[in-house]
């Protein structure tokens, strides 16, 4: 039973006055007595017991892998967060944050955080000791030097780093690597690579508009994405433009919290997406509702597109591919068309798919074809890196010299990598992040030894957890830096405590919205956490004390500094501003020349044309045109599905206590048609299973998923082993390689079975 | 092999126990742990026989440290409070009241006040000044902290650490050592 703290000393004493009062009272010398081993220190002479009565009011920005990428406000008083609030300067976020933003507090003073440094003897085993910080370092850097001393290099030491954590100073983790040689890098991501690559052979590069304007759509079409509950602050944009007579479709093969919301939603059989798409291409060809300007001036091959479409895409065909009837696709695109401006919002989920590039292709075809692309309200909304032009300071420290790497010439590449390497001698290793499990098992010369885990939980986020067990038991050193007693960590030799976002300072944007915002240190880090950089720094200086000259990172870490040294004019201008400290102030928003990406039309393609015509996409193996690619063939009798869920961020959030309480245990959604089929009644146990694992959960039964599909929410439950990550197998998506380093995956092309438990 | 600590021996017994509890809970290492757990072994001879340094830090890490979500996370707060957290109001409690005997914690800021250690510290600190002074507003403060802060949470802490499944019978025995001890203090 918990009852409120009744106060110490009489409550009295929460009132500054009488707690005066009853300092004098006490009248103590000040002098600690003599008890051996005091810890409690005498407060310095002179030292008032000050109780601040107002806030101090810091700037921080969520730096989690969402569309939304929050300006916060902190309130702190103390030396301790009281509350947090949105920042309503920015009228993105306009003043509030999301169910995951509101629990911040709550995750910096968890009593489950990790920390201090430790160590386990024996992965797995749960049996950990604490290590002093230069006791961790000094380890990892002698591991280090010993690796360097049998190999003659360092390509044995790999990181596994992505979106854990998105503030700029972080990609001083890969700067970290860097300075420590040429080492194994893992590229790639899972999030949306086949659709940047795309964007990238349409259009020259992933660039969306604004997501404020789409109030002026006339007709927003979300396909694959469900901002209801993955980006909560786009909504009020979706609803004004509703306001104004817009209308609103949803395609998804599960019927969202976002498609609840909208005028129609559309249940299209999961991969089917690039069919609908062209079948609607096909209908507006015959009904010649195409926009010739924009196909004729400012597009290549549009002449081509139509003939493939004539000869390969019928109506029938579209709608048995689709599972949409082909009066649904006619009566859609015909609005589509016939509404000026329209939009699609093409989600992450549409592909990571096996034709998740050829998916992104057809539908900004689509957008292209009806003269939606570089238009305000319009556009095919992806995702863009506009704003992403910092220095990444902490990134581009040289090797040190006599280091040895790849002699291949292929220089690292990835989404959010912006340092051109295409002239260093030599490289490092590139792997793909996506096959971390076959990655390690596979490599040779040298064989893998020790892998640095950053911003990231592959034993909650990576396929095939037994394959990767297996991996991981390869390995001779396993680093983890993070907030929190994961499966990744579990798998550690030495885990290290990072600090939460109040703890240090950097810098954030998005890959959405075109807010810019600083991060203040709001607080001191709790116990003995420190930030990737400064990790980066202690290792470095331990580095050189065994063997000078052997890393080039900076020995001092000030994050203040740091944070600083990100910005350039580039950036000031480019959010008007003449300072960083601007930003103390609060967000700032890019000054756009128009809200519509391509507004005028110069396209970074080969061309400078929108291509549907890609010989760039045939030059990398694709077909050139938006062609339809066949769906991936099941490996078992239904599909699964597991996208995000409303409380976490992959594995971010659903280990508070706070989500456990709204959401306290994963379920298994199920068709009731497919239930009774195998006598599965709703709350009962089943086991899902296939060729690579299997779990047991609850089921939950809803005509919210299709009869052949099954779902579960991605997450990580602190005291569950559940993981759908057992079940799942590393598939590639066909795009993703030429931008990001390595294809993407087919998270959404996957099979199970299930039966009753 | 017990070693003694001088240092201790002026003190009475109940303020013996009292050092070496908040040794044991303040401990970072395995070897600081048993020595700990060798003091209190000398003054409460029905604790369980001593295991070795690793063995006792493991289990002591799986109950109060982490990495894992420590099963009984020693912050008063994480009781008292409305929310399972720490930094929270019986946190602030305990700042208060070590603010008002002129006293702070090393770590404050970075590390709760109302850790156990520090608050059983602090239980010192007010036995050693009434024992000098014969003060009765520290009496009273001293009282009042256990009756309404101390005895509310630890029992509940105490809880916990008895109903964790193979953890070291040692820091279960020295866990109800506090709770006596805390118990004993009461007047
Ligand atoms: S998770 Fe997204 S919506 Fe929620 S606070 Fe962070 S950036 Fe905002």
């Amino acid at each position: 039973m918990k009852k409120p703290c009744e106060d110490l000393v009489g409550k009295a004493l929460r009132n500054s006055v009488s707690r005066r009062q009853f300092l004098k009272a006490l009248a103590i010398s000040g002098a600690v007595a003599s008890v051996p081993g005091s810890l409690l220190k005498a407060m310095e002479a002179g030292a008032e017991v000050s109780y601040e009565e107002a806030f101090e009011i810091f700037r921080n920005a969520c730096p989690r892998n969402c569309f939304d990428t929050c300006s916060i406000k902190t309130f702190v008083k103390d030396g301790m967060i009281h509350h947090i609030e949105g920042a309503a300067e920015s009228t993105f976020t306009d003043g509030g944050l999301c169910v995951k933003g509101y629990s911040y507090p709550r995750r910096v003073y968890s009593p489950d955080r990790i920390k201090y440094p430790m160590m386990q003897v024996g992965r797995g085993s749960g049996n950990w000791k604490r290590i002093s910080w230069d006791e961790a370092i000094d380890r990892i850097a002698r591991k280090i030097h010993e690796i360097n001393d049998k190999d003659g290099n360092l390509l044995s030491l790999a990181l596994d780093k992505y979106s854990g954590n998105f503030g700029i100073t972080h990609y001083g983790v890969e700067g970290m690597m860097s300075s420590l040689g040429y080492t194994t890098r893992f590229v790639g991501t899972p999030c949306w690579p086949a659709g940047i690559d795309a964007q990238n052979y349409d259009m020259g590069e992933m660039w969306c508009n604004d997501p404020e304007d789409m109030v002026k759509s006339k007709y927003i079409i979300v396909w694959g994405a469900n901002p209801a509950w993955c980006s909560v602050h786009s909504m009020k944009y979706i609803y004004e433009a509703r306001e104004k007579g817009a209308k609103v479709v949803v395609i998804d093969p599960v019927l969202t919290q976002t498609a609840a919301k909208a005028d129609q939603y559309i249940q299209v059989k999961t991969a089917g997406d690039g069919a609908l798409a062209l079948g609607m291409a096909r209908h507006l060809l015959d009904k010649g509702m195409i926009d010739q300007s924009f196909v004729s001036q400012h597009a290549l091959g549009f002449e081509e597109f139509k003939a493939y479409l004539k000869k390969n895409v019928s109506l029938d065909w579209a709608a048995k591919e689709s599972g949409v009837p082909t009066l649904v696709i006619q009566q859609l695109a015909e609005e589509f068309a016939a509404a000026d401006p329209a939009t699609i919002w093409l989600g992450y989920g549409l592909q990571r798919h096996t034709n998740g590039g050829a998916t992104v292709r057809a539908i900004d075809a689509l957008v292209a074809m009806t003269g939606n692309i570089g238009k305000e309200g319009g556009g095919a909304r992806y995702g863009h890196l506009r704003t992403w032009g910092f220095n990444y300071n902490a990134m581009v420290n040289p090797a040190p010299e006599g280091a040895v790497g790849m002699m291949d010439g292929k220089p690292i590449k990835g989404d959010f990598h912006f340092i051109d390497g295409s002239k260093a001698k030599f490289t490092d290793r590139s792997m793909n992040m996506n096959q971390l499990a076959r990655e390690i098992l596979n490599s040779a010369d040298p064989k893998l030894r020790m892998l640095w885990v950053a911003c990231r939980n592959p034993f909650s986020q990576d396929p095939d957890t037994a394959q990767l067990q297996k991996a991981f038991d390869t390995l001779e050193m396993v680093v983890v830096v993070d907030q929190f007693f994961t499966k990744t960590v579990d798998q550690a030799d030495i885990v290290l405590p990072h600090t939460t976002l109040f703890e240090e300072n950097t810098v954030n944007v998005s890959y959405w919205h075109y807010w810019l915002g600083i991060n203040e240190q709001a607080i001191q880090p709790m116990y003995e956490s420190k930030s990737d950089v400064q990790i980066a720094a202690m290792l470095s200086k331990r580095m050189n004390e065994i063997k000078a000259g052997s890393c080039t990172f900076p020995v001092e870490m000030d994050t203040q500094k740091w944070m600083e040294k990100e910005f350039n004019q580039g950036i000031y201008d480019f959010f008007g501003i003449s300072s960083w400290k601007d930003l103390r102030k609060g967000p700032v928003k890019a000054k756009l020349p128009s809200s519509a990406a391509w507004h005028d039309f110069k396209f970074k393609t080969p061309s400078g044309k929108y291509e549907f015509k890609s010989q760039l996409a045939a030059d990398h193996g694709h077909k050139a045109l938006p062609e339809y690619r066949a769906k991936r063939k099941p490996t078992a009798s239904l599909r699964l599905l597991t996208p995000h869920s409303k409380f976490s961020i992959h594995s971010q959030f659903q280990n508070l206590d706070f989500m456990e309480e709204l959401n306290p245990e994963p379920l298994v959604y199920i068709h009731p048609k497919t239930a009774v089929q195998r006598g599965i009644k709703n709350g009962n146990m089943v086991r899902i299973f296939n060729r690579h694992g299997e779990l047991k959960v609850k089921a939950s039964l809803t005509d919210a998923v299709a009869a052949d599909e099954i779902m579960m929410y991605q997450a990580w439950f602190r005291n569950s082993p559940f993981n759908v990550q057992n079940l799942l197998d590393d598939e590639a998506a066909d795009m993703g390689a030429f931008k990001t380093g390595a294809p993407g995956i087919a998270t959404h092309d996957q099979f199970a079975e299930i039966e009753k438990a | 092999m017990t070693e003694t600590d001088t240092t201790l021996t002026p003190l009475d017994t109940s303020s013996r126990l009292g050092c070496s509890l908040r040794d044991f809970f303040i401990a970072s290492n395995g070897d600081d742990l048993l020595t700990a757990f060798h003091r209190l072994n000398e003054l409460a001879p029905e604790l369980p026989r001593p295991i070795s340094a690793d063995s006792l830090e493991f289990s002591f890490n799986r109950l109060f440290i982490g990495p894992q979500a420590p099963i009984a996370p020693p912050f008063a707060s994480v009781y008292q409070d409305e929310d399972d957290l720490v930094m929270g109001r019986a946190t602030q409690d305990a700042r208060d009241l070590y603010h008002s005997l002129g006293l702070v914690s090393p770590w404050q800021g970075t590390f709760p006040d109302d850790h156990i250690a520090l608050e059983i510290d602090a239980c010192l600190q007010m036995k050693a000044r009434i024992a000098e002074t014969g003060s009765n507003e520290i009496t009273t403060l001293y009282q009042n902290f256990l009756q309404e802060h101390l005895l509310q949470w630890v029992p509940q802490f105490a809880a916990r650490v008895y109903s964790a499944e193979g953890e070291a019978p040692q820091i279960l025995g020295v866990v109800r050592l506090t709770v006596d001890w805390l118990q004993n203090e009461l007047t």
